[in-house]
């Protein structure tokens, strides 16, 4: 039966090329900019470690200023990053299954001057949990272990290009590569590997890209490594050097925690109060108790990565997309109006009303499908001028599941033009009405 | 005219007006916000930083010579680079400083001063060498900042500042700053206002875009310097090529990274530009989408209705009369979709409006859209209610 | 009331021309009842719509009214069909859309007449025609017969000094057909002119002076009742000519 109507509709449909070619191009222009924007919103927005982002939990602390919020206006506020001695003291816990306190830093790597130049690079300092907790792909190699965490060893992750660009491509595990003036053994290689956004960096907001190189936490004290990101602080330090940085109220680190079970959150979350209840008693904390354990989904909502305006687009071109089928609305009607007579013929010998409407909204399917494709189409040509617009664009691309979007959006944008039309036509009476007009 | 029995006899089509008054709905909707949207971000992109943008270009260094770890050495390279960069044609002043225009964001800190009630956030930099004369902002009151002003030993905290205009008028209305004290958030290191810098904006969280204190420090150490560079007009190109050999005759051991202003300013409103041009486009499909949807359920409302054109025309309708049925009856359901549609722009509005970003919706804009659509639907009318005119009377005594 | 004389209407398609009304005379007088009748094609329509100026005519004269009608604007024209003019259409011509009180009151809105006025005209025809239970009914919703009394109704509401119906009755079955040809019958009782083209005998019957339009002329069939004057004589044909 859908097979014949199918036939039906595209003889119908191959009847009328000008109206055929109009409904089609008029839900292309909807498919092609609603799938535009849906798609730059979903590249920003979407799960980056779906089934893991919910267990991945970020912690803040409020540990600003007793008489004025971290944001002024709002007294709910807190610091988006911790300060070193908070992160040391409660990375003492074992509740979270794997934990890593992060930041990221520049390096001067020196190649075998054969090569190059010497030249900076960013590094991300971390614990060895990171790779495993933020799914870090590798070609070769892996990364280090608790060991090394703890000596700190220099070991060191490098990334794809800097693997090119170092040792031609080849594998480079046990080779060593010189920062500063230190020698680390490349522990790991990393696959290609380019999350729209830095995802376990939440303050950066949009475009800036993942590191090239990662190192072990621990050396941050010993060689006095200065952090290349954000540092908040709200009050001098208790003297000079490095040591009172680590020591003061400054705060420049980001801190996950793997939490799998809903007990260890709720245990770690104690924890953390407990802690920050204990640390009042030395002076410290002297706004409200006010903690955050914070899973990776709603942190990305709540800190807002993504800027609103692209959120506003894709809310704006599904609009878009509706008017666009509503808009077909008249032209459907029309062209089903004139086929009255050929559907009381129809229904005279023998169609039911609900095949009539089958009909009918199979020949709308049709176009919406057709349309679909070719807005399709036409939008991976505009996300390739947005790429070129925005920072870091390069990300930006089609997947499947927003082909998968597209299609489906052009079925409904298709159902939406062609339901009340083909009702209208479904209820037109077998025989020719008898009473005139 | 006879609103009633239009209004009567359009129920019984009350399906296909719905179409259209929600299409219009939406598309007010949209169109307002979308206009909403390009204004908000044209009025971020409009907003002048007070500096010569686009004759500005920021080379920073970070070393690995060994040489580089002594403070001393430091200290007398960067005179040495700064000379070097004056001597290049085309260059028009030079400071070291953290600043970079446009690059949104900085540092800012917390702050405390007499007269003014609780503490305030203002960005803060220092700066060495010409900065004014760099940015392209005068000191309007005032001095600007000279050597001396800068303490010999690093350590010592600077004591003067030059702040903003805007942040002197927060501060202490329209009184003299010239004197006035400005301390940490601790009541620490005061600095003494000595001047007063113009029209200076750059682009921060916590609405203090226009609020900064500049002091005479060091924006350069052992880890590198970032050097800013007016160019005179045009001079640009040639100067960019020739900062990096500069400084390298003047030491190899680091490297380089040269950012134009006009980049960095580019790249900040990439977004706004993004926005202003998808907004824009969007608009104008719309409207004309809009119109080809009114244009095509009026003249099937005229093709349908051409025996009952002709009997209105046999029983004494002037042509006047059909153009005004017409008409009116768009006009009836272009009004809806319009009152429908200020709920929507309102709704709408309500849905994008962020907590960061609030762009209100303004009433004008609704009118404005409003007016647009009612002219749009008119004229959409208009070829449908001309064929309608044109329809003979004789039709109604024809035999279907 | 209506004087044409040597009236010519020629249909031009790209193709063909069609030569409807053949040099056609016919004076009609205030308060006649006059059917017209004749073979399908011969113009009779053509006819009715020349006379009730829903068309133009190529040549000759026509005066209605005491007035030359023959170079008005289409303007002066529809005023005409509105105040002077009622239409019984053989397919009603009610519009869908209007309920009946709506559909009578069609005319007069073009008329221009206060509100109150207009009820009143409008209530008066349709208890006129027996339908004051109907007023808010669509016309979907009442029989065939029931929809040309409806299309009475606006006539009389209007109330014209002449009416033109294109068979009244021909969607109707007889005893239906009875009942309209009544209402008109009592409608010229109170001296409204008619002209009725019909292929019905027995409705023809009913009127003073039965008329036969053949190739696009009339030919006078009811000799006895023959008032008319200035006779032309017109060969090929049986009858007087008017
Ligand atoms: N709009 C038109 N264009 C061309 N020819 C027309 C047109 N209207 C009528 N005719 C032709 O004019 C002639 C007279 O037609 P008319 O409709 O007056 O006939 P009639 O007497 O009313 O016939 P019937 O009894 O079938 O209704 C016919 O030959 C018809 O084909
Ligand atoms: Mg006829």
């Amino acid at each position: 039966m859908l097979l014949y109507q199918l036939k039906i509709a595209l003889t119908s449909l191959r009847r009328n090329p000008v109206i055929t070619s109009l409904l089609i191009g008029g839900i292309a222009l909807g498919i092609c900019v609603s799938t535009t924007f849906i798609a730059l919103r979903h590249v920003f927005e979407k799960d980056p470690l779906p089934g893991k982002s919910n267990t991945l939990f970020y912690v803040r602390l409020d540990n600003w200023d007793p008489q004025r919020a971290y944001v002024a206006e709002d007294p709910k506020s807190l610091p988006t990053m911790v300060t070193y001695r908070d992160m040391r003291e409660l990375m003492k816990s074992n509740i979270p299954t794997r934990q890593t306190g992060t930041f990221r830093s520049r390096f001067f790597v020196h190649p075998d001057p054969k090569i190059g130049r010497p030249f900076a690079e960013d590094v991300r300092l971390v614990f060895s949990d990171f790779f495993t907790m933020f799914n870090v792909p590798f070609q070769y190699g892996g990364g280090w272990d608790k060991a090394a965490d703890a000596k700190p060893e220099p070991v060191i992750v490098i990334d794809q290009n800097t693997n090119q660009k170092l040792f031609g491509g080849a594998n480079s595990v046990g080779r060593t590569v010189r920062l500063e003036d230190r020698n680390y053994k490349v522990v790991g290689v990393l696959a290609p590997w380019n999350p729209p956004l830095r995802f376990y960096d939440p303050t950066q907001g949009l475009g800036p890209k993942v590191e090239p190189i990662y190192m072990p936490f621990n050396f941050t004290p010993i060689l006095e490594i200065q952090t290349y990101g954000n540092s908040d602080g709200w009050k001098g330090n208790d003297g000079n050097g490095f040591q009172a940085f680590l020591n003061s109220d400054t705060c420049w680190l980001e801190y996950w925690v793997e939490l799998p079970t809903p007990e260890k959150q709720q245990a770690f979350r104690e924890y953390v109060n407990n802690y920050v209840i204990d640390q009042k008693k030395h002076g410290r904390f002297g706004r409200p108790l006010h903690t955050e354990v914070t899973s990776m989904p709603e942190l990305t909502k709540e800190l807002g990565v993504v800027p609103p305006q692209i959120r506003s687009l894709a809310i704006v071109s599904v609009l878009f997309l509706i008017v666009c089928s509503l808009n077909l609305i008249g032209l459907l009607l029309g062209k089903f109006i004139a086929r009255i007579p050929e559907i009381s013929v129809r229904r005279a010998l023998g169609a039911s009303r609900l095949q009539v409407f089958w009909q009918h909204i199979v020949e709308c399917e049709v176009v919406g499908i057709a349309g679909g494709l070719i807005g399709l189409g036409i939008s991976v040509g505009l996300l390739k001028m947005v790429a070129k617009v925005i920072p870091n664009g390069d990300v930006v691309h089609l997947d499947a599941e927003m082909i998968a979007v597209s299609i489906f959006l052009s079925l409904v944008a298709g159902l939406l033009a062609g339901i009340y039309p083909a009702w209208r036509v479904c209820s037109i009476p077998p025989a020719m009405q008898l009473k005139v007009q | 005219m006879p609103f009633g029995p239009i209004i009567r006899a359009m129920r019984h089509n009350r399906m296909r007006f719905a179409f259209i008054i929600l299409e219009i709905a939406i598309t007010l909707a949209i169109v307002t916000n979308a206009v909403n949207m390009i204004l908000d971000e044209r009025k971020k992109m409009l907003q002048p930083s007070g500096f010569d943008d686009d004759n500005l270009v920021s080379i920073a260094y970070q070393p690995f010579a060994p040489e580089f770890k002594e403070q001393s050495y430091v200290e007398a390279l960067v005179q040495k680079d700064m000379r070097a960069i004056h001597s290049i044609p085309g260059v028009k002043a030079v400071a070291t400083t953290y600043f970079l225009p446009w690059q949104g964001g900085g540092s800012s800190g917390v702050w405390k001063t007499d007269r003014f009630n609780g503490k305030f956030q203002a960005q803060l930099y220092a700066a060495r060498g010409e900065i004014f004369q760099t940015l392209g902002v005068k000191v309007t009151q005032g001095r600007a900042f000279v050597e001396t002003d800068t303490p010999v030993d690093s350590n010592v905290p600077t004591r003067v500042t030059i702040i903003s205009r805007a942040l002197a008028k927060k501060l202490w209305g329209n009184a003299n700053p010239i004197g006035h004290v400005i301390t940490n958030g601790e009541g620490a290191t005061p600095r003494t206002v000595i001047g007063i810098i113009d029209d200076f904006y750059n682009p921060y969280a916590w609405n203090i875009g226009e609020f900064v204190l500049f002091t005479p420090g060091r924006a350069y150490d052992t880890t590198g310097a970032v050097f800013l560079v007016r160019t005179e007009p045009g001079a640009m190109k040639s100067v960019v090529a020739q900062l990096e050999p500069r400084l390298l005759s003047v030491n190899p051991g680091r490297v380089f990274r040269i950012v134009k202003i006009s980049d960095l300013k580019d790249q900040y409103f990439s977004g706004g530009k993004l926005v202003i041009r998808a907004m824009t486009a969007i608009i104008i499909i719309l409207v004309f989408i809009t119109a080809l949807g009114i244009m095509g359920i009026s003249s099937l409302a005229v093709a349908e209705r051409t025996k009952q054109i002709g009997t209105r025309r046999a029983l004494g309708a002037t042509r006047a009369d059909i153009l005004k049925h017409f008409l009116l009856e768009n006009w009836l359901v272009t009004t809806a979709g319009l009152i429908l549609g200020v709920i929507g722009a309102y709704g709408l509005n309500v849905l994008l409006v962020s907590k960061l970003s609030d762009v209100k919706m303004q009433w004008e804009l609704v009118a404005g859209g409003m007016v647009l659509l009612w002219i749009n639907g008119l004229m959409s009318t208009v070829p449908a209610a001309m064929r309608a005119t044109l329809v003979p009377p004789s039709i109604a005594t024809r035999s279907v | 009331m209506l004087e044409m004389t040597h009236i010519k209407k020629i249909y031009r398609t790209i193709s063909i021309e069609t030569h409807a009304l053949e040099d056609l005379s016919l004076s009609v007088k205030a308060g006649e009842f006059v059917s017209v009748t004749g073979p399908s094609g011969s113009g009779k329509t053509t006819f009715l719509n020349v006379a009730g100026l829903l068309d133009t005519f190529d040549s000759g004269s026509y005066i209605l009214d005491g007035k030359d009608v023959s170079r008005l604007s289409d303007r002066e024209m529809s005023q005409i069909r509105n105040r002077t003019i009622g239409f019984v259409f053989q397919s009603f011509n009610l519009i869908p859309d209007l309920n009946v009180f709506d559909n009578v009151d069609v005319p007069l809105r073009y008329r221009g007449l206060p509100a109150t006025e207009r009820k009143a005209r409008i209530e008066n025809a349709l208890s006129m025609v027996g339908l004051s239970a109907r007023v808010r009914h669509l016309p979907s919703q009442l029989s065939g017969g029931q929809q040309q009394r409806v299309a009475i109704a606006r006539v009389l509401a209007g109330d014209p000094k002449l009416i033109l119906a294109d068979e009244p009755t021909g969607n109707l079955d007889s005893a239906m057909s009875r009942e309209i040809m009544d209402l008109l019958g009592k409608i010229n009782d109170n001296g409204t002119t008619i002209v009725m083209v019909t292929h019905n005998a027995e409705c023809s019957e009913r009127a003073h002076r039965q008329l036969h339009v053949f190739d696009g002329r009339i030919a006078d069939v009811d000799r006895p009742r023959v008032v008319l004057g200035s006779p032309v004589a017109t060969p090929g044909l049986t009858a007087t000519l008017n």
